[in-house]
Parts: C-alpha cells; structure tokens; sequence
C-alpha cells in the first residue's frame, strides 16, 4: 500500500486532460456538463460518419490526379482547393479520417486492453510480479514515446498494422499504471474483502468486482488516449514514416503543403483544423466523464 | 534519510533503469529481420561483402558477447560508430544534444512563465468569463500536432509578418534566443494547458488558507499578495508534474525540430531512422532516457529543497 500513499515523489502518470484529481468543474454549474458531453459527441459523430460514408460524402477520387487543375483556389467545384497534384482536399481530409482515425482508435483500445490487464494483475497480485511490472513501466516511462516508436519500426517494418502495434506499445503503460493505483487502493476495501470472504476466485473478484469501479477513470483516459494516438500517427505521416502515400492521411497532407505555405498555406491549414477539432470532441466527452465521476 | 544518500540511492536507480533500456534496446534492434551489413550495403551487395562487413562489426559473434561488449562501451562513453556519419555516436551527439537542451530549457521556462500567469489569472478571476476562456485552451490545445502548430506560427510570423526566421539555428545568444522562440512557443501552447489546470487549482487552495485570510486582513492586496503569499505556495505542489512533462516536453521537442529544420538530436533520429542507422538510433534513445532520469531527479530534490514536509524515500 506504500505507493498509494506516498509524498508525491513517485512518478504519476502522464495525463492530457484529463487528471482525475483534480476537478476543473466542482464549482461549475451542473447544467455545462450535459451540454459539453452533447457537443463533444455531436463532434464525434460526424468524424465517425464522414469516415464510415466517405466514398458518399467525397466530392471526388482522393487519389485522382487532375494536373491541370493543380493549386486550385477553394471555391466552389473544390470547397477547400486543390494539392500540387490537382487532387481534391476537402475530399482526402475525409478518406483521411478513415485512416487516421481507425488507425489511432485500433491504437488506443489496444493499449487500453492490455494496460487495463496488466494494471489489474500487478495490483492485484503484489508481491515480486508486482515489482517486475512496476519495474519495466518505470523503464518504458523514461524512454520518449516518439524515439522508443521508431525504434519499433525499425523493428516491425513499415505499414499501418506496425504502427498500431508499435503505439499499443508505446502507449499501455499509462494504462498500467492508472488502474494499478486504483486497485492497490481498492484492494483493502470492505466490499472485496467480502467478496474474497464469500470464496470468490481471483478471476471473478478482478472482472466482477474491481473492473467496475475502475471502468469510468479508463474510459476517461481512453477518450483523450485516441487523440493523443492520432497526434502520434499524424506525427509519424508529417516525417515521412508512418502511412506510406500516396494513403490520404492529415500528417503527411500537412507536411506535403508545407512547400507552398506562402502562395496556398490552406493546404497545410486545413487537415490540421480537422486534427484540432476531433482532439476538441475527444477532450469535451473526456472531460465530461470526468465531471460526472466527481460529481457521483 | 538524509538529502546525500537520497541522491546516491536515486543515482543508483537511474544506472538500473537505463541498463534496462540498453537491453531492451538491444534486444529489439537485434530482432530485426536483416543484419546491419544487408542493411548498410543495400539489396546490390554480394553474400561475401555482407559477411565481411558484419565480421568487421562483430555481428557475427554470440549475442551475449556482442551484448558484453556493448555494455563495457557504453560504461566507458562508447555509444558505437554511426553508419551514416562514419564517426562515433558519442561525437555527433556532443554537436547535436546542445541545440536540443536548448530548446527544451527554453520551452520549460516559457512554458512556466504562461502557466503562472494564465493560472493566476484564472484563479483570481474564478468563473467569471476570462477564468473559463482559460480553462478552455487545453480542450483545444490537445488536439494540436506540435508540428501543425509550428508550421502554422511560420506562416504567421516568418512567412507574413516577417519578424522571425523561418527555420534553422542562427548564431549568438540573440541569434538562439530568436530562432528558438517559435520552436519553444509551439510545445508551450501544448504542454502549458496541463501546467496551467494544475496550477490554478492548487492557486484556489491556497486562496482559502489562513495564512491568506490574515495576509488579507492586514491590507496585503493586488500583485503584492499574489507574488510574494500565494505564488510561492502554490508553485511547490506543481513542481512534482514538472517532472512527468518533462518526458512528454523532450519527444514534443524532438518532433518540432523537424519541423523548423534545426540541427538536434530530434532531426538526427529521423534521419538515422531512414537508413537504419541502428548504432545511432538506440544513442540517442538512451541518452534522451538518461536526460529524463537526471532532471526527474533534480526536480525531485528541488521539490524537498522548497517544501521541507516532503520526506525523500
């Protein structure tokens, strides 16, 4: 139980939004929390649309070339313009969002799930595979996320498979380290003391009993996790190194307008704006969950 | 325990960790599926060149050996050769680690200084409209790819108004202090939202103190309350953050680089990254894990310095 109540010298783990600590919202009124879920999720379901029915909603081919037509201005036959190849923007963004957006998701919930095991087994277990585990997130921890993911995919070789697996990777340990601390401090409680009183096997006490009471504080962190992946994954595109073109996909789009940032700085702009505004969605449903666990 | 042995305990701890990356790292980067002489000579070589080149390397002896040799290199400073360069890891990271501490240093400080003024700010003006404009920037401010925000600064200040340079490192303090700003600024706006939330908090916490009470009702007011009774209070408890956005501050780092074409450790992966410069990949991975190690430390031993109820373990 030492690590749970230590004098905040231990390294925490590394939170975007949101710190479940800390509450950004008790002195809020109750009535944002609704609206800020409604918008984020409002937010979301049109990424999740645009993805799912992007050869319907795409004015054009993401990957055809009309030369002629390269550098077009945004108006009215190509709503955002056209990239130096004469391909329609608006329309890569959106098969884009099938990409990235997959891509970072298959990401997240990986990690997520095998975070989630592992924190549960370590605090549950204690003793030396407690040690061992805490040990090796220690060490993953000191390691940038961006330099231990090259050397990934050095490892795992190119494609978009190499990289979810080498973010999974990259990214469970957060998870780890989240519900470990959450189980320490719920292994001492009464209800789970009854529960292993009443001859439960360890098996069901963790899934029935623990899983629960840890469940909002993962799907919290999961919700700012995806965004911390597409980050990651739109990162990777902008060097050159994760989704190989000519895959429409909003970093490597960003990175290729950047040769024409002074005549057509909107190619570069305009995937961005769609990076910013799907991390708000994720960040605002985030957020909320994190609101309502407080307020419970 | 005393403060020494605190240190000597943690530095231990700091060699068993990075020991543990170095066989992690060499184990990943000995599980690729070509060796380095295919990956140096490319797919035109003949079977009796490769041999030879991995003989000259030592691949071609037992990995535990490989992995002893290795080790008794790196106690002695010995990162390994650089394919690309030709020259050893240890020299190129002497050139380019520089310019990456650089900018990190100087995206900590700016970092701090626009936390504790946006927390301030908001803390002093709880939910009034300027309070939840600042609590909105890290809803927005997550969502931000360092390097789209670094290219969109660019197109403001380098391209439009052309107050700054457009990339690379000029000389001179001034010349640093100049080309850095928008490297630095583009990880504040991303790393500050965190510091920023932590920090008003811990700020409304001291607000409903005694010592804030009594401050108060001795007519201390304004700057003069804020700067020398709530500030020096609340800054202490964040301080234990520094050190986890330190980790996330030096990958941010190595990503905007790139991005500004300066010539650190971060531009140097990528580029070891595309030919597989395997020796000069893992370096700078430990090195960058060595440096979070050493400043979670010096972070630490700041923190019981400034609030001596911390006791160190």
């Amino acid at each position: 139980m030492k690590d749970v109540v230590n004098e905040g010298i231990q390294p925490q783990p590394l939170h975007s939004v949101a710190e479940p600590a800390e509450s950004a919202t008790t002195d809020a009124p109750p009535r944002r929390v609704s609206a800020k879920l409604t918008i984020g999720v409002g937010i979301l379901a049109v990424y999740i649309i645009m993805a799912v029915l992007a050869p319907v909603v795409a004015p054009y081919n993401p990957l055809a070339q009309q030369i002629p037509d390269a550098l077009v201005r945004p108006g009215w036959s190509h709503l955002l313009g056209t990239d130096e190849l004469g391909r329609d923007v608006l329309s890569r963004i959106i098969y884009g969002a099938r990409v990235d957006l997959t891509a970072a998701v298959a990401a997240a919930v990986g990690a997520c799930v095998l975070g989630t095991l592992i924190g549960l087994l370590a605090g549950y277990a204690g003793g030396w595979f407690d040690i061992v585990l805490t040990r090796i997130m220690d060490m993953m921890q000191v390691i940038p996320s961006f330099t231990l993911l090259l050397v990934l995919l050095l490892v795992l070789g190119p494609g978009a498979t190499s990289l979810v697996i080498a973010l999974i990777v990259t990214h469970w340990v957060a998870y780890g380290r989240l519900i470990r601390g959450s189980v320490l401090v719920l292994r001492g409680q009464d209800f789970i003391l009854a529960a292993r009183l009443a001859g439960l096997g360890t098996p069901r006490v963790l899934v029935r009993h623990v899983l629960p009471n840890v469940a909002r504080q993962v799907v919290t962190y999961l919700a700012s996790d995806v965004v911390l992946a597409i980050t990651a994954i739109a990162s990777l595109g902008y060097l050159g190194i994760g989704i190989q073109p000519p895959t429409a996909e909003w970093g490597s789009m960003i990175h290729d307008g950047q040769d024409f940032l002074s005549s057509n700085w909107w190619l570069s702009a305009a995937p961005g704006v769609f990076v910013v505004v799907l991390g708000l969605g994720l960040a605002l449903v985030s957020d909320s969950f994190n609101e309502r666990r407080d307020g419970a | 325990m005393t403060r020494l042995r605190y240190i000597g305990k943690r530095l231990l701890y700091v060699v068993l960790t990075l020991w543990g990356v170095s066989l992690l790292l060499f184990l990943l980067l000995h599980s690729l599926p070509s060796s380095p002489g295919e990956l140096m000579l490319g797919e035109g070589a003949t079977p009796d060149q490769v041999v030879a080149i991995n003989h000259t390397l030592g691949y071609d002896r037992p990995m535990v050996i490989q992995y002893s040799s290795y080790l008794t290199g790196l106690f002695q400073g010995d990162l390994g050769t650089s394919y690309l360069f030709h020259r050893p890891v240890s020299e190129e990271l002497g050139i380019a680690l520089p310019v990456t501490l650089k900018l990190a240093v100087y995206a900590l400080v700016l970092d701090i200084l626009v936390a504790v003024s946006l927390a301030t700010l908001a803390a002093m003006n709880k939910n009034k409209p300027i309070d939840h404009a600042i609590r909105a920037i890290p809803l927005v401010g997550i969502g931000m790819p360092p390097f789209w925000t670094g290219t969109i600064l660019l197109v403001i200040f380098a391209v439009g108004l052309k107050v700054l340079p457009a990339g690379g490192l000029q000389d001179g303090i001034v010349g640093n202090l100049r080309s850095l700003f928008l490297p630095a600024l583009t990880q504040t706006i991303v790393a500050s939202a965190i510091l920023t939330r932590s920090l008003r908090q811990s700020i409304l916490e001291v607000l409903q103190s005694d010592y804030i009470l009594s401050a108060r009702a001795k007519g201390v007011r304004g700057f003069r309350l804020v700067v020398r009774h709530i500030l020096p209070n609340a800054i202490v408890p964040t301080l234990s953050l520094l050190s986890v956005l330190f980790a996330g501050l030096i990958g941010g780092v190595l990503i905007t680089e790139s991005v500004f074409g300066l010539p650190g450790i971060g531009s140097m992966v990528v580029r070891a990254f595309q030919v597989y410069d395997i020796p000069l990949v893992s370096g700078i991975t430990l090195v960058t894990a060595a440096l979070i190690l050493l400043m979670n430390l010096l972070l630490d031993v700041l923190y019981s310095i400034l609030d001596p109820r911390v006791t160190l373990r």
